[in-house]
């Protein structure tokens, strides 16, 4: 219970926080937890890998696992196990769930965002590589232009110079210089971008042009010429190839030494517009000299100059003479970089960003902005380096490059950065070399990264954020979609487990009443013991003949008692017999009918006295041969009809029973209407157990036979209906004070049905009592289920009045006589019968003066005319002896009265079983022969009738053969004395009687005491096969007669006594009882007396006791002896068999004499060694135990046609024990400690017959 | 001593042994039996019944002393030992036997030791209460008293 609450707490945990549980379950899993979640951690990540395949098939195994009780233990657990994998397999799926919508997530936003990324970096690449490749196009122009006019300007001034060679004279070196200025103007003049043209001449003589853009003035810059000679220019020329410094620094100083004017001219013409002024040599713009040109080629600077505020580019070039041996001149071009940065403002403006062109040294050529590219210095403009400019975009830009690359540009100074961040913003910087000989240059372009990715950055954000709430919003929704689901089937595991836990406690509960029954069904022994001794002692005090009358009282009275304990206790032990499943139902055949009637013979004789009337109403369909357990069978309606008696105050007791045939509706007729109904009802709802009931009854031949127990008593209140039928259950509490009883019975009476395969239940009645209906499913033998052959009485005609005290019985055996074509006349009293009687026989019976007195009905009228309308009928009269008034001498004068009929009707009497001697003997001499004790039912109807016909025929035959009717009448009584006898045979549990046969049974003998034992005296051969039935029960239940008188009025008592103990005898004295020899009578006759009294009973036997404890070996020998039986004790099994072989061998020799002879010397001369009449075996004892030794015994025996009963001792108690007992060939068994009586008599059932 | 008053005792010390369950109806069967033919029958039995038991009771304390105890042997002892002592009616005896059988049955030493303690015990003691009883009804016999029922 911990661990699932644990469980829970930890589930729910789990789903507090589900968005987190996708990405931490890990951590969660991991983190510190008691051991029993820990435990239930190493489940789940078994679980987890299998989950899907496991969760269904484990459902549907856990509905097995219901029914299947024994995997009971495994059950809770596996329920505990699959509630924790519910609980793994949400942590699962949300886990999963969270990886999915992460991933589509990621992958969603991954798409978006990478290739727009992608795909506009490239178009920004070349966006910038153009931006930057025009200005620097611009910039190759620019210098392209610049060389051009400078090769041009040399070109020409080589001409020039050539045309002038050697100029001796003044003038013509003006001339020269002349012709070079306006070459040069010309040049100058054709293009508008040149900042200046510059030649300065060996001699130091400068020719230059200017423009200034800023005041669109041009100006002619010529240095005097009074200070250079042609002289020295040799000089130079030589210094110069000497030394480059020296050469340098002369030219200059000598330079500085010369006056330069400066003249403005017309931009256009280039006329002279101005006077020339002088200026001062450090206003000079940047005039090219030989030290720009060192090694004769062209070369390229980048210079600043006073008047401009962008950097200049200067070339310079030398003009060599005409042997092309010397630099006569060097001619200086000045392109201003302008241009480049007008161009880039340009661009820029359409797209923003900014540009610069540096030297690769890193001063800055051209910006886009219109931050100044010089700085004033004390010397004068110079310029600035990109990381210095004041435009902070560059300037950052440029100290990024410096921070990232340093010194260490990758070749060719081509950076491409996307993601630089200047100041808090991004931007793209790309940098491309331009590498011009003598100045190579750097580009850089700076774009804002806002300005191509801005959008797509802004996007790229906003999407990330739909798509992460989105999908946390997935995530929520499909754990609590997850939760609700799995909730569902987390509800059905707790539900699942409460079931089970509440079966197994069930069966727990069901273990331990078990654990009661058994303990019950153990106690048997010990339970039944002590009270079979305390009876069978009091049987033998009773017997005693010093008791005085009061002590007789009181030992009567403590009998009573005991065999009242006895029978709650056996009522006990059989409940607890059938709930421990010990109880086996016997399959033999017996006859329903007979049994049946039997009960009601013995209950009807209880019922007089209270003034109940208890018939039998068996249908004739019902089988006459069943195979059951007749015991059983007979069992429950003894409980139910002595449960209805004690109820029972007055009215009748109805043992109603029918044969269940759904096809055969006609039967259904007789039936009540209301039984009728309700029987209807029962079989709609018995249609479906009886569907599958009746397939199988159709294979086994079986039936199912409905029975009603209907009492007029006191009722049960219909919402007892159902409890009734439970252990200790009184339908009225208070019952337990007047009525007594345990409320045992009607609970055997259900466990036998159900056993049995049937049901009970109480069904709603007109009219007050109880109306018990069951059906019992009982199996008919194969071969005989044809129908008593019934005498077909319409054909006889007979015709019958019932004069009889109880209605219900008439007024059954009435409907009965009737349906089988009897007419039928009733009469409840004397004085009807008598009327009955005038009504018939009127004519011959005038002298009775009753007809003015009693008029008959009409029914009653028509029905007497019926019976008169018949030829020659034969008329029976069953008159109850209660009819008469016995009370005084009147019931003499009223037999005379019908005395007179005797001609015309033959009576039957229905004869109490108290009726007196006398009465009887009356008569017998008045030659009414046909006898039958109350109560009267089809069997005995059909026997009366039967006889009645038979005695007409009988009569007929001797009317034509002219024989007298005395000799008719002797045969008559003859036949009928056979008709008894016979009926007898088969009716074991009649109750007629019958002077001259004096034949009786076990119940009569009961009843009627000394008579009976008379009786058994005088038993004749014919009826020798119903002695032998009763035997058993006889010597059993002698000892009882004498106090049976008394016990009358519990009579409950004795069927269930009788039938148990009979059911015990019979099945340990099994079928071989039936092949007794009559021959035994008079035997029988001296045991049974002397079983009785209970003295030296056993006089002549010889006993071979096997008892290994020398205890009770001795007291059972005494025991025996005691008796006068002659005892051989041995130790063990192996002395019984050798004691027995020897006695065996010898006895081979005399197997030839005749067994009547064998008989002779058995009862004659005791002192030989004679085999044994009997061995008493105990089961355990040591070397050979008696199950052993009895088979041995058997076996020897085999073949010399001996059967020496051995009765096994035993200390169990137990069914198997006995079933082991009799496998091995033993007849009876005794438990331990010895019983007398019940020792004394199971000796005697069985040696009567070896005898 | 009064003959009378012997045999009231012997009643009464019967009644007790009756009463605190030493012994059961079984006993009064066997004084049953006994008749002029077998006038000793009740102390033959007994005595009978005192040397099976102390030979039984020794056998039983053999086995179980022994290291692999055969519980099959102590049964059988067992159960003779409840044989006779249920035959004499010595009922206390009978019912530590079921115990010891059960004890037996699940192959519990210590709950046979136990119940062998507890046999021995109760065997003592309806030893010493039936010699007690047959000297009191010798003493009867020898004052020329009869024993009463």
């Amino acid at each position: 219970m911990k661990t699932e609450m644990l469980a829970l707490l930890m589930e729910k945990k789990a789903f507090e926080t589900p968005p987190r549980s996708s990405s931490e379950s890990s951590p969660i899993l991991a983190s510190p937890m008691a051991t029993p979640l820990r435990k239930v951690f190493n489940r789940i990540s078994g679980f987890a890998s299998s989950w899907g395949r496991k969760t269904a098939p484990r459902g549907g195994r856990i509905f097995h696992r219901d029914v299947e009780q024994e995997e009971f233990q495994y059950a809770s657990t596996q329920c505990l196990s699959s509630y924790y994998s519910v609980f793994v397999a949400r942590l699962a799926i949300m886990v999963m769930l969270a990886i999915l919508i992460g991933l589509l997530t990621i992958l969603t936003w991954h798409f978006t965002r990478i290739y727009t990324t992608r795909s506009l970096n490239t178009l920004a690449f070349g966006l910038r590589y153009e931006l930057l490749q025009r200005p620097i196009l611009r910039m190759w122009n620019i210098l392209n232009s610049t060389s051009e006019i400078t090769t041009t300007q040399v070109k020409l001034s080589e001409y020039v110079i050539k045309r002038y060679s050697k100029p001796t004279t003044q003038a013509e070196q003006v001339e020269l210089y002349q012709m070079m200025k306006d070459v040069t103007w010309a040049l100058f003049a054709s293009r508008k971008a040149l900042n200046a043209i510059t030649i300065n001449y060996k001699n130091g003589f400068v020719q230059a042009f200017h423009r200034d853009h800023r005041s669109n003035n041009t100006f002619y810059i010529y240095s005097d010429l009074v200070n250079y000679s042609i002289s020295t220019s040799e000089s130079y020329d030589t210094k110069m190839l000497t030394s480059r410094q020296g050469w340098n620094d002369q030219f200059f100083h000598g330079n500085f030494s010369a006056i330069w004017y400066r003249e403005p001219l017309d931009p256009v013409t280039g006329e002279k517009t101005g006077k020339a002024k002088p200026i001062p040599p450090d206003d000079l713009i940047n005039i090219a000299g030989p030290s720009q040109v060192p090694d004769g080629v062209a070369s390229w600077h980048v210079a600043v100059s006073k008047y401009t505020d962008s950097p200049l580019l200067s070339a310079a070039l030398p003009v060599r003479d005409a042997s092309n041996t010397s630099i006569v001149a060097v001619v200086g071009v000045t392109t201003a970089l302008y241009s480049v940065g007008q161009l880039m403002k340009e661009l820029v403006e359409v797209h923003s960003g900014y540009i610069y062109l540096t030297s690769q040294e890193g001063y800055l050529l051209a910006t886009s902005t219109n931050a100044p590219l010089l700085k004033n210095t004390t010397k004068g403009p110079k310029l600035m380096m990109a990381v210095d400019s004041e435009d902070h975009v560059i300037r950052m830009g440029a100290q990024w490059l410096q921070n990232a690359y340093g010194n260490k540009f990758p070749p060719g100074h081509v950076v491409h950065v996307e993601n630089a961040n200047l100041g808090g913003k991004h931007y793209y910087i790309d940098s491309f070399f331009l590498n011009l000989k003598r100045l190579p240059m750097v580009g850089v372009i700076i774009i804002p990264r806002k300005y191509i990715m801005g959008k797509v950055d802004e996007r790229a954000l906003k999407t990330l954020i739909i798509l992460i709430s989105a999908s946390v919003c997935i995530l929520v929704i499909g754990c609590v979609c997850i939760l609700i689901l799995t909730n569902g089937v987390s509800k059905e595991m707790k539900l699942r487990a409460e079931l089970i836990s509440h079966l197994d406690a069930r069966r727990r509960a069901e273990a331990s009443s078990n654990y009661k029954s058994q303990f019950l069904a153990n106690m048997s022994h010990e339970l039944r013991t002590p009270m079979a001794a305390v009876i069978g002692l009091l049987d033998i005090l009773i017997c005693d003949d010093c008791l005085t009358n009061e002590q007789y009282a009181m030992v009567t009275q403590i009998r009573k008692c005991s065999t009242a304990l006895l029978r709650l206790l056996n009522n006990i032990l059989d409940l607890s017999k059938v709930e421990s499943g010990k109880l086996v139902l016997e399959e033999t055949e017996f006859d329903l009918g007979r049994e049946l009637e039997g009960l009601v013979d013995m209950f009807s004789v209880q019922c007089i006295n209270h003034n109940v009337e208890t018939v039998l109403d068996l249908s004739d369909d019902i089988p006459k041969l069943v195979r059951g357990d007749s015991a059983r069978v007979v069992q429950v309606f003894a409980n139910l009809i002595s449960n209805s008696i004690k109820f029972t105050t007055s009215g009748h007791i109805i043992l109603r029973g029918w044969c269940e045939n759904p096809n055969v509706s006609s039967d259904s007729g007789k039936f009540s209407p209301d039984r009728k109904k309700s029987l209807s009802a029962l079989r709609t709802k018995l249609k479906q157990h009886g569907n599958h009931m009746k397939k199988a009854s159709k294979r086994d031949n079986k039936m199912i036979l409905w029975f009603e127990v209907d009492d007029t008593g006191c009722g049960i209140d219909p919402s007892k209906w159902e409890s009734v039928f439970e252990s200790f259950e009184q339908a009225d509490p208070s019952t337990t004070r007047t009525h007594g009883g345990t409320g045992l019975g009607l609970c055997i009476v259900k466990t036998l049905v159900h056993k049995m395969g049937g049901e009970i239940k109480v069904v709603k009645k007109n009219g007050p009592g109880t109306l018990m209906r069951l059906f019992l499913l009982l199996s008919t033998p194969a071969d005989g289920t044809e129908q008593h052959g019934q005498v077909d009485f319409a054909k006889h005609s007979v015709a019958v009045i019932l004069a009889l005290n109880g209605s219900m019985g008439r007024l059954i055996m009435s409907q009965w006589l009737s349906r089988n074509g009897v007419p039928t006349l009733e009469a409840s009293e004397w004085n009807e019968l008598t009327q009955i009687l005038h009504e018939l026989f009127h004519a011959r019976t005038r002298n009775c003066g009753f007809d003015s007195h009693y008029s008959l009905n009409e029914t009653l009228r028509s029905k007497v005319h019926c019976i008169q309308d018949m030829r020659n009928p034969a008329y029976v009269i069953v008159v109850d002896l209660g009819l008469l008034d016995l009370s005084t001498d009147i019931w003499k004068e009223q037999l005379n009265f019908l005395d007179k009929f005797s001609g015309q009707v033959k009576f039957a009497w229905m004869l109490n079983h108290d009726t007196s001697n006398a009465i009887k003997m009356e008569l017998r001499r008045k030659g009414h022969i046909l006898m039958v004790n109350k109560p009267l039912y089809k069997a005995k109807m059909l026997h009366i009738l039967e006889a009645v016909i038979k005695e007409r025929y009988v009569e007929l035959q001797k009317r034509r053969t002219n024989g007298t009717k005395g000799t008719a009448k002797e045969g008559d009584s003859h036949e009928c004395l056979e008709i008894d006898s016979s009926h007898f045979e088969t009716c074991s549990s009649d109750d007629s009687d019958n002077s001259e046969s004096g034949g009786t049974n076990s119940v009569s003998s009961v009843h009627t005491g000394e008579e009976t034992r008379e009786g058994t005296v005088k038993s004749s051969p014919s009826n020798c096969q119903t002695l032998k039935n009763c035997l058993v029960e006889f010597t059993h239940l002698g000892s009882e007669v004498n106090d049976l008188r008394a016990e009358e009025d519990q009579c409950n008592a004795r069927p269930k006594l009788h039938d148990t103990e009979d059911t015990k005898y019979e099945s340990s004295n099994s079928p071989e009882q039936h092949s007794v020899s009559s021959s035994a009578k008079d035997r029988d006759d001296s045991y049974t007396s002397k079983a009785a009294n209970g003295q030296k009973s056993l006089e002549g036997l010889r006993i071979l006791l096997a008892e290994d404890t020398p205890v009770l070996q001795r007291v059972a020998t005494i025991m025996l002896e005691k008796m006068g039986a002659t005892v051989i004790a041995v130790g063990d099994g192996l002395q019984a068999v050798d004691a027995l072989n020897c006695v065996l061998n010898g006895e081979v020799y005399r197997r030839d004499s005749s067994l009547q002879e064998r008989r002779n010397r058995l009862q004659t001369e005791i002192s030989d060694s004679p085999p044994y009449d009997l061995i008493l075996m105990d089961c355990q004892m040591p070397k050979m135990d008696g199950y052993e030794a009895t088979k041995a015994i058997r076996k020897s025996e085999a073949g010399t046609g001996w059967h020496i009963p051995i009765v096994a001792l035993t200390a169990h108690a137990m069914s198997s024990d006995e079933a082991k007992c009799l496998e091995v060939g033993m007849d009876a068994y005794l438990t331990k400690p010895i019983d007398y009586k019940l020792m004394v008599s199971t000796i005697l059932s069985l040696t009567k017959r070896s005898a | 001593m009064d003959v009378v008053k012997l045999q009231k005792q012997l009643v009464d010390y019967r009644a007790s042994l009756y009463h605190e369950a030493f012994l059961d109806e079984q006993f009064t069967q066997l004084q049953e039996l006994q008749d002029e033919n077998n006038p000793d029958f009740v102390v033959e039995v007994v005595s009978l019944f005192f040397e099976d038991s102390e030979r039984l009771l020794n056998e039983l304390a053999k086995a179980l002393e022994q290291q692999s105890i055969d519980f099959k042997r102590v049964d059988a002892h067992v159960h003779q030992l409840k044989g006779s002592s249920s035959s004499i009616g010595a009922q206390r005896v009978q019912k530590v036997c079921i115990t010891f059988r059960n004890y037996c049955e699940e192959q519990n030493v210590e709950g046979c030791l136990k119940c062998l303690q507890q046999v021995k015990h109760e065997y003592s003691l309806v030893k010493t209460k039936l010699e007690t009883m047959f000297k009191l009804q010798q003493q009867i016999l020898a004052a020329g008293g009869s024993i009463p029922m």
